[in-house]
Parts: C-alpha cells; sequence; structure tokens
C-alpha cells in the first residue's frame, strides 16, 4: 500500500518535471527572437496579370500586338511596364491591417523596447480619446520579449490622429511628449502607378487630410496631371492620409522607417529607386508622350476595373 | 475535497471564521480588479493602466516598483520625471502600509488562495512555518538579480514584459473588450496572458498540493512583493502588534494559517511581527481566539 502510494507520487513527479521541462523547451527557443521585418515582394506587390473574364479578350489581343505582354518571373503573362520595357509592371497590393506596424507616435525604436514596461496605459487612453489606433501586440506575434507593447496596426480603418494622449500618459516616456510636427512614426510611399495624381488627374486628398500638408507634400502640376511628392523629412507618418485616398486600398502607404529605406531603395523590386523612378515617369511624359499615355491608360484600366476605385472628382 | 462554491466562500469570508480583515481584503481585491477590467467599456476614468503602471482618477500615476528598476536597468538610461513621481507615490504609500500590495490588492493572491490547500483539509503535511531563514533572503534576491541581469542584457524589461500581476488585470480588461467587440482587443493576448498566469497557478498549486511548499509564487519566485517587504515592512506604521501576551494558549493556529509561513506565535514575546515576508492580510488576527494581535499603528501606541 504505501509502495504503491510512493510510486504514485514518484509518477505525478516525474510528469509534472516532464510537462514543465516541455514547456520550457518549447518556449526557450522563442525567447527574444523578432520577427523579420524585411519585404516580402509577393506579399506587397502584385503584377498586372489581365484576366479575360475581367479585362475582355480584345485588351489583351491589343496590348499583345503592342509587344507589351511579358512573362514574370512565375511564368504567368503579365503587362509590360510601358517605361521600362520587359518588365512586368506592378502595384502595391491593398492596405490590409497589420502589414505594417508602426509604433505610436514619440517613440524612438532604438529605445522604445527597453523603456516600455508594457503597462497598456497607452492603449486604454487611445481607446478612452475614441480613435481605437493602438493595439498590443501578442505573445509570439513579434518574439516573446515584445509582448504587450503598443503598436499602431491599421490605418485605413483607424490613423493615428496625432492627439498625443499616447504620450501624456506613458509614465517611463517610451513615448516622448513631442511637438505633433516632430512625431517620426514612419513615412508615406506613394505609388505613382495607382495614384490618380500620377496618372493624369487632379487629386489632392491625400495633402487635404494631411495635417501639416504645405510642410509634407509637393506637387508638380502639368496637364499630366498633380504629381504629389512626399517629403520624408517632414512626414509624421500619422497615416491621415491612407484613408483619404480615393483609391479603395490605398495608393498610399505608411512604412515603418528602417522599412521605408529598404523599400525606397529598389522600389517594387524595379531596380530602381523611388526618386529616379518618379524622375523617369517625368521624363518620358516630356520626351515620349506615347508611352507615358500608354502607363496611364494601363493604370486607369487597373483602377477602373480591378480595384474599383472612384476617380476623384474636381 | 470541498465543492467549489464552498472553496469560493471559503476564500472570501475566511475560515476559521471572524474573518473580518479577510472579507476587507477580498472586497478591495475584487474592487480594484473589476474596476481595471471595465475600464475599456465605462465613462469615468477612475482607474486606467495595470498594475505595472496606472493612473488613479486621471491624475495620480503609479508604478510597480520593480518595473521602474528594471527600465532603468534595460534602458540604461536616468528615468523619466513622471515615473519618478509616480514612484514617489507608490513609495510613500507603501512606507506607511509596508507589503500590504500582496495582500490588499494583488489578485494573485485572491486566485492562488483559491487553489491552495486549506489547514483542515485532511492529509495536510506542510513544511513547518518557520522563523525567516537565509535561503527566503537568498533565493529570491538571486531570482531578483537575475531577472535583472536578463532585462539588462536582453534589453527588455524581462520580468515586467511577463509579469503575470500586471497580465491578469490586463487579461481581464482586454477579455471585457473581446467582449464588447473593442478594435484592438484579440483573443491572442488575452489567451498570451492566460497561459503566463496559468503556469504560475499551477506551479504554485503543485507545490503547495505535492509538496507542502506554501506560496512558492510570493515567497520565492515575485520580485514584486520581495523588494516591498524588503523597503518598507520594517519602516511601515502599519504592523500586526502583539496585545496581549499572556492571553496566548499556544493554539499555533496563528502560524499554522498564515499564508506565507511565518511562525507568527514565535512573534508573541515580542513587541510585533517583523518579517519581511507579511503581507499584511490579518489572517493571524482574526484566526486568534484568544484575541493576541491586531493592527496597529506606530501613531496609536504612544
Amino acid at each position: 500500500m504505501g509502495d504503491s502510494r510512493r510510486s504514485r507520487r514518484e509518477f505525478i513527479k516525474t510528469s509534472i518535471a516532464l510537462v514543465v521541462g516541455a514547456s520550457i523547451a518549447s518556449i526557450l527557443p522563442r525567447l527574444g527572437t523578432e520577427s523579420d521585418t524585411s519585404i516580402d515582394s509577393s506579399l506587397y506587390y502584385e503584377d498586372f496579370v489581365p484576366d479575360p473574364e475581367i479585362d475582355g479578350e480584345e485588351f489583351i489581343l491589343y496590348y499583345e500586338a503592342l509587344g507589351l505582354i511579358v512573362e514574370n518571373r512565375d511564368g504567368e503573362k503579365c503587362l509590360a511596364n510601358p517605361l521600362l520595357g520587359d518588365k512586368c509592371i506592378r502595384y502595391f497590393r491593398p492596405y490590409t491591417p497589420n502589414k505594417y506596424l508602426v509604433l505610436p507616435p514619440g517613440a524612438d525604436p532604438e529605445t522604445f523596447y527597453s523603456k516600455c514596461i508594457r503597462c497598456g496605459l497607452c492603449y486604454y487612453a487611445c481607446i478612452r480619446a475614441g480613435y481605437n489606433a493602438i493595439r498590443l501586440k501578442s505573445i509570439g506575434e513579434d518574439g516573446l520579449f515584445r509582448a504587450g507593447t503598443p503598436v499602431v496596426y491599421n490605418q485605413l480603418e483607424y490613423p493615428c490622429t496625432l492627439c498625443m494622449e499616447c504620450t501624456k500618459v506613458c509614465p517611463t516616456d517610451a513615448l516622448e511628449e513631442v511637438e505633433e510636427k516632430d512625431v517620426r512614426m514612419g513615412i508615406a510611399l506613394i505609388d505613382p502607378d495607382l495614384c490618380w495624381g500620377w496618372n493624369s488627374d487632379y487629386c489632392i486628398s491625400c495633402a487635404k487630410a494631411c495635417p501639416f500638408a504645405s510642410e509634407v507634400f509637393e506637387f508638380s502640376y502639368s496637364e499630366w496631371g498633380t504629381h504629389p511628392y512626399v517629403r520624408p523629412d517632414k512626414c509624421t507618418g500619422c497615416g491621415l492620409c491612407i484613408p483619404a485616398c480615393p483609391v479603395v486600398g490605398s495608393a498610399i502607404h505608411v512604412l515603418p522607417r528602417q522599412v521605408y529605406s529598404e523599400s525606397i531603395s529598389d522600389f517594387k523590386e524595379l531596380g530602381l529607386e523611388y526618386r529616379d523612378y518618379l524622375e523617369l515617369i517625368r521624363r518620358v511624359e516630356d520626351e515620349d508622350p506615347g508611352a507615358a499615355v500608354l502607363r496611364v491608360s494601363i493604370n486607369i484600366h487597373y483602377l477602373l476595373e480591378r480595384r474599383r476605385a472612384k476617380p476623384p472628382e474636381d | 475535497m470541498s465543492s467549489i462554491p464552498t472553496r469560493i466562500k471559503q476564500v472570501l469570508i475566511g475560515t476559521p471564521r471572524r474573518g473580518r480583515y479577510t472579507l476587507a481584503r477580498r472586497f478591495l481585491q475584487i474592487i480594484v480588479f473589476s474596476l481595471f477590467s471595465i475600464q475599456l467599456v465605462i465613462v469615468w476614468k477612475i482607474v486606467e493602466g495595470s498594475l505595472a503602471s496606472s493612473r488613479f482618477l486621471g491624475r495620480i500615476p503609479f508604478i510597480d516598483l520593480f518595473a521602474f528598476v528594471e527600465e532603468v536597468v534595460s534602458s540604461k538610461t536616468l528615468p523619466s520625471v513622471e515615473s519618478i513621481v509616480a514612484l514617489l507615490v507608490v513609495a510613500s504609500l507603501y512606507f506607511f502600509l509596508g507589503r500590504a500590495f500582496c495582500g490588499w490588492i494583488c489578485p494573485l493572491d485572491l486566485i492562488l488562495a483559491l487553489f491552495e490547500r486549506k489547514i483542515w483539509e485532511k492529509n495536510t503535511k506542510y513544511t513547518p512555518p518557520r522563523r525567516i531563514r537565509k535561503r527566503e533572503i537568498v533565493v529570491p534576491l538571486v531570482v531578483v538579480a537575475i531577472y535583472l541581469f536578463l532585462s539588462f542584457i536582453y534589453g527588455y524589461p524581462f520580468f515586467t514584459t511577463l509579469s503575470p500581476i500586471a497580465s491578469t488585470t490586463k487579461l481581464s480588461s482586454i477579455l471585457i473588450g473581446v467582449i464588447y467587440n473593442i478594435p484592438g482587443a484579440v483573443i491572442g493576448l488575452v489567451l498570451g496572458w492566460t497561459t503566463i498566469l496559468l503556469g504560475v497557478v499551477v506551479l504554485n498549486t503543485v507545490a503547495d498540493r505535492l509538496f507542502g511548499v506554501k506560496r512558492l509564487w510570493c515567497r520565492y519566485l515575485c520580485p514584486v512583493g520581495f523588494i516591498y517587504g524588503v523597503l518598507f515592512n520594517k519602516s511601515s506604521s502599519l504592523k500586526i502588534y502583539v496585545d496581549s501576551p499572556e492571553k496566548c494558549i499556544n493554539c499555533m493556529l496563528c502560524s499554522n494559517t498564515c499564508p506565507m509561513s511565518i511562525d507568527v506565535h514565535s512573534f508573541v514575546k515580542e513587541k510585533h511581527v517583523d518579517d519581511l515576508r507579511c503581507i499584511m492580510c490579518g489572517r493571524c488576527i482574526e484566526v486568534c481566539p484568544t484575541r493576541v494581535f491586531s493592527f496597529s499603528t506606530r501613531f496609536r501606541r504612544k
């Protein structure tokens, strides 16, 4: 009797040790691992692959006759970018929540995670203010140690309005109290192939929504449209331009600063820098109107048929 | 084993009877816990944040002392002004109240008590209550050092990130957020923090039921209460004083019921219970059949 009780106790102890050991062993490899923030192209960009059902047979035949149907990396037939010849024309994928996670205002990404004590005050303050811009990171989403840190996750529905409530309640200055214009959450990046302004139209919706429009946005007006430029050193990254954009799924995305610098160095993996691509568009508009018209017509077809975007009203 | 509702009743009112302080304690714990829980769905700013750092009435900041230390260690910079103000508020509060946070505010005290063995249960074989030994100072100190070291090398406040104390209040408020469909309140957070809480409860209950170690979490692993105990229990005004030592009938109820395994009976010949583990729960006062002890402040006794 005593033996059986002892063996049962031994059994319980061993099984508990096993369970504890297994759970520790399963948790340990996740300690301190952070998710990879580098760009996976298929997640962020999509090629224009014409679909006979949506775009029509004539559409494909027309561009085939022009020699503008090429094959992309996966062997699909896609429309070529008239400015770059053999490369597919690429667009940002529609904005979805949690794609680009930016830190709340006043956070310095270098020191933020060591200063934040995961109390959640900023989250509660944001909910209380009614903007709902912040959520807390789950365990395992970005490494075990970043659990409970705040993040601005859905700028299409809940952009940060720069009310600065979260910086006022933060006890440890992980979110520093800064002026609204000194906030550096991220940088807005415009896809010129999706933007109405870059496609022969008059649209300044993003600048109208921007709280510091005159400082952040620059426009070059011409018969080819209102070309918007974002000054990266002035952009706060609040994301108020995203819901204002008439292109469904947003031609403008707000990227975390580090991702931004990676992204513009090889913009949409076209082998060009962002600035150079914009310059190329401007140059082609001046020198080769035929190619520019082709580009605009492809883009507008894509916007109207695929993205179902509304053309901006003057 | 008694059924669950009976157990809840026992924990709430405290048995053996005369659970005046237990009743008050559970009441305060539940009030604080529910105020933290409903903060997402009420209009008034009563309590915001979590037990890592909170704001009372939208004005008065509080910060967990260990979270403050870990933040300084992990960020390797000077603390912010607001956190120092919050720290002073907390320090001045517990300078008078000692380690009362553990017994009167901390939701883990409430939750762990639900699963603990009670003294009247059969086959209770506890490690006997003792005066504080070296191991109960050295082990928590080493644990605190490990937490701080990990925070230092990783650059994250290690314990505060995974702290079940702050997690429990965040867990309940996010759960209510999930129920009311508040953006940003996701079930993943609830599950994560439940895992942490469950881990602690299981660890504590296993130590309690299989090895007879009372409150493994509170006595050895939790740095928050330990730091409050070390810093404030000597200086605190609120203490458990020995009123009438001549009345003691050596029944040892006080020592045996003490949740922190303090040998309260050995303090009868002294002026007051002087132990850094004491969480001011008042169990020894209310179980004593002859009322030897009482809560008192330094000011009231001349």
